[in-house]
């Protein structure tokens, strides 16, 4: 090291450090939010189906339906209706779309020997379509495997700055867990940061809201239904209730959902979800939670014995 | 083709592995392939204009060479002026002037049907046809030789890391280095690794983390806003812009660096200056020595009294405001700043000293031309004037902390603070690569701070480089 030139000492320092870093970093990633030690322990999660033979169902979503839904409460109130699932499992990291919950499938499910029978999709505003929110970060480091990078780029409009993102995050955890740091970190050093950011963050939408929105596609929809019912499995969609910001069924939507004889569940208003049953303006609390939960076990029993006859 | 973005890395990459494999006119004719494919990426049918004003100007060129009646030696200049000034002025000012011509007629009472033409201005266009035009007037004036090589000077107009926002090179600079071969050696791989990294620092931490800021407060209505959220809307538009385009020029050195050329400073430090004729020697340095070489001095510059010398100050900012864009908020800029040079000119004339001595009359004095520079970009960066002078007039009115104010303050101190003492300690030593110099420790926890920062707090929203619509 003496006699290295001061440049090369400068960057085998930096290599160090950055390395470092990351070892760490993979060391304590669980703790760093909620968030990410769900993600952590989604592996851990789909492996649940495979150590029994019997009947499953799997809940995907987001925050919407981590708070709508619970897990436990759904499969007491299906036993009680008589449809008795041994293994519930609820896969909902935040501010995932179609394109998350497909790679979960991919890389997670399709391959479990004893695949769930029943998946619920929950959903909200433009979630289901190809449309959606590519967020390239965390189908990389979280969600997806190089190989998926090759049907991202077929299936949807994925640029260079996309293509960059994804294998850095995939690399890298420290870039991948870069909102994270940058949250935490400016949430305690800067004054009002988080509700100002939300601010900045609701102008940009409302001006990204303000030019024309494209018609929207449901090819990756399509295939995961496909995919499922290959399996002899069948899917389940449910349009989750919000309080502000209130949306419409797409008729592309509800097109595919004729087209292929999908069930889907429309809870985005119901008459007993009230605005007092939200945390905030889309998230349930607790008792929605518990009243959404029981509704939707009574509705699908009803929706398997409709079938079953 | 952005320097902070995937795509630039992998071609820069790319380019570089095969660069220093090749002898010196391969190395030039890979340069020129890379630099067309740079700029054709933007928009290739754009790539049409560079080689007209490469070809125009090399003739000229050597027409002025081998021409000895001064007359025709003048219409040859005049032809390189008319071709490069008449693509600026088409794609650049056009609709501008073609507009407010509308306007003026029908005010006076006329019912006017001006032609509209929906031109797309080409990204870059005032920086390299005034490389170029630098050329042709440095060989009139006899102050560089033409190069008889076409390759050698289309590589000159389109070298690509300065191509599309400066520094804007003179011949007699970047010619030779083009014409000469190059050597790769270990001092250029540092410096132009601390040019990287310091410029995409301060384009992607600072710049692009002052942007959600500042476009948050010229996009809210002047009333809405009081004296404090202004005021530190505009610190941080000061601050984007500087972290914007000295970070741009700071990558393009670095990249023609390591691609064994020199290119010019064009800050230093700009907001440590005291005065209005400093600011100018440290902000924008290529465009502010171009306007001075062939506009100020080519007027008459200070050699014909006071009122003239004033007159060319005022006209030459002016004119260096409108290169910003067709836009009359620019063109007020330009003035401003002219009449502020005016101003400090005359009492320098009357006082002699106007400067406070010693280290707190200098901080002082910085302090105060920041000051007056912030007030200037209020014009530069609101969408027009109306809107510049309501903001300009509720600065001064309750002036209470706001929870935005508080919180925008919060992330320039966090965000731009950090660069500020480091400048400091680059102008306290008087050398602009300083860092360099250091310890290798101190520079390995100057680049780790560098490089965690470009990871971990890059913008919300990436941002284009401010002065590419230039």
């Amino acid at each position: 090291m003496k006699n290295l030139p001061t440049v090369a000492k400068v960057l085998i320092t930096l290599a160090v450090l950055l390395f470092t870093a990351e070892v760490l970093l993979r060391s304590v990633e669980g703790s760093l939010s909620g968030n990410i030690s769900h993600v952590i322990e989604i592996p851990e999660l789909s492996e649940r189906f495979d150590q029994t033979n019997k009947p499953g169902l799997l809940i995907l979503g987001n925050s919407l339906t981590n708070n709508g839904i619970d897990a436990p409460l759904l499969k007491s109130g299906l036993e009680a209706q008589d449809l008795a699932y041994s293994t519930v499992e609820k896969i909902v990291p935040d501010a995932t779309t179609i394109w998350s919950w497909s790679c979960i499938l991919r890389n997670r499910i399709y391959e479990l020997r004893n695949k769930p029978n029943t998946v619920f999709i929950g959903f909200a505003w433009n979630q289901l379509a190809d449309q959606s929110r590519l967020l390239p970060t965390q189908l990389g480091g979280f969600f997806c495997s190089y190989s998926d990078l090759m049907h991202f780029t077929e299936q949807a409009t994925m640029g260079s700055a996309e293509i960059g993102e994804f294998l850095t995050a995939s690399t890298f955890r420290l870039f991948t867990h870069r909102e994270a740091f940058r949250n935490k970190a400016l949430g305690i050093l800067i004054p009002h940061y988080m509700t100002a950011t939300q601010d900045i963050n609701r102008r940009l939408r409302n001006t990204d809201n303000s030019s024309s929105e494209p018609d929207k596609t449901y090819n990756e929809l399509g295939q995961v239904i496909e995919k499922i019912e290959s399996y002899n499995k069948h899917i389940v969609l449910m349009a989750m209730p919000v309080r502000d910001n209130s949306y419409q069924l797409d008729p592309g939507l509800l097109d595919i959902v004729k087209h292929k004889d999908i069930t889907l569940l429309d809870y985005r208003n119901p008459d007993f979800i009230t605005d007092n049953l939200f945390l905030d303006e889309m998230h349930l609390n607790n008792k929605g939670s518990t009243l959404l939960t029981h509704k939707l076990a009574v509705d699908f029993a009803k929706l398997r014995s409709t079938s079953r006859q | 083709m952005l320097f902070n973005s995937y795509i630039f890395w992998a071609f820069f990459a790319t380019v570089i592995l095969i660069y220093w494999r090749l002898g010196h006119r391969g190395q030039n004719f890979l340069l020129l392939v890379a630099s067309y494919v740079f700029y054709g990426y933007w928009d290739w049918r754009f790539l049409s204009l560079i080689a007209f004003s490469t070809i125009v100007d090399f003739i000229v060129a050597q027409k002025l060479e081998q021409e000895t009646i001064q007359s025709k030696r003048q219409r040859w200049l005049l032809l390189s002026l008319c071709s490069n000034l008449g693509l600026l002025g088409f794609f650049k000012y056009f609709g501008f002037f073609s507009k407010e011509f509308a306007v003026l007629l029908e005010s006076l009472g006329f019912q006017v049907s001006m032609p509209t033409l929906n031109i797309i201005l080409p990204v870059g266009i005032s920086f390299y046809t005034f490389q170029t035009l630098a050329y042709t007037i440095d060989v009139y004036r006899g102050k560089t030789k033409p190069t008889k090589n076409l390759l050698d000077f289309s590589v000159y107009v389109s070298f690509f890391p300065q191509l599309v926002a400066g520094p804007i090179e003179r011949s007699k600079d970047l010619l030779p280095q083009i014409v000469n071969p190059r050597k790769f050696t270990k001092g250029n791989f540092s410096e132009g690794l601390y040019h990287i990294l310091i410029g995409m620092f301060k384009k992607v931490v600072i710049a692009d983390n002052m942007a959600p800021i500042v476009n948050q407060v010229f996009a809210t209505p002047v009333s809405d806003l009081n004296g404090s959220e202004i005021l530190i809307g505009v610190y941080a538009f000061a601050f984007q812009i500087y972290g914007d385009f000295s970070g741009y020029s700071s990558i393009a050195q670095g990249i023609a660096k390591w691609l064994g050329i020199n290119l010019s400073w064009n800050f230093r430090m700009p907001y440590f200056s005291r005065t209005p004729s400093e600011f100018w020697r440290r902000w924008h340095i290529t465009l502010s020595s171009w306007l001075r070489d062939y506009l100020y001095i080519t007027l008459g510059g200070n050699r014909h009294g006071v009122f003239n010398t004033f007159r060319n100050l005022v006209l030459t900012m002016f004119l260096g405001g409108l290169w910003h864009g067709a836009n009359w908020t620019f063109a007020v800029w330009g003035l401003a700043h002219g009449f502020i040079l005016v101003v400090y000119h005359a009492l320098e004339g009357m006082t002699k000293k106007i400067l406070i001595p010693g280290l707190v009359g200098r901080v002082i004095g910085a302090i105060i031309f920041f000051h007056l520079v912030c007030i200037t970009w209020l014009l530069f960066r609101a969408e027009n004037l109306t809107q510049a002078v309501s903001m300009f007039a509720q600065l001064f009115h309750s002036f209470s902390m706001t929870d935005f104010s508080l919180y925008s303050l919060g992330m320039l101190c966090f965000f731009a603070l950090p660069i500020v003492i480091l400048e400091l300690v680059i102008e306290r030593s008087g050398d602009m690569l300083y860092v360099l110099r250091t310890h290798w420790l101190v520079q390995a926890l100057i680049y780790s701070y560098f490089i965690f920062m470009l990871i971990i707090f890059p913008p919300l929203t990436p941002q284009v480089f401010i002065y590419f619509q230039f």
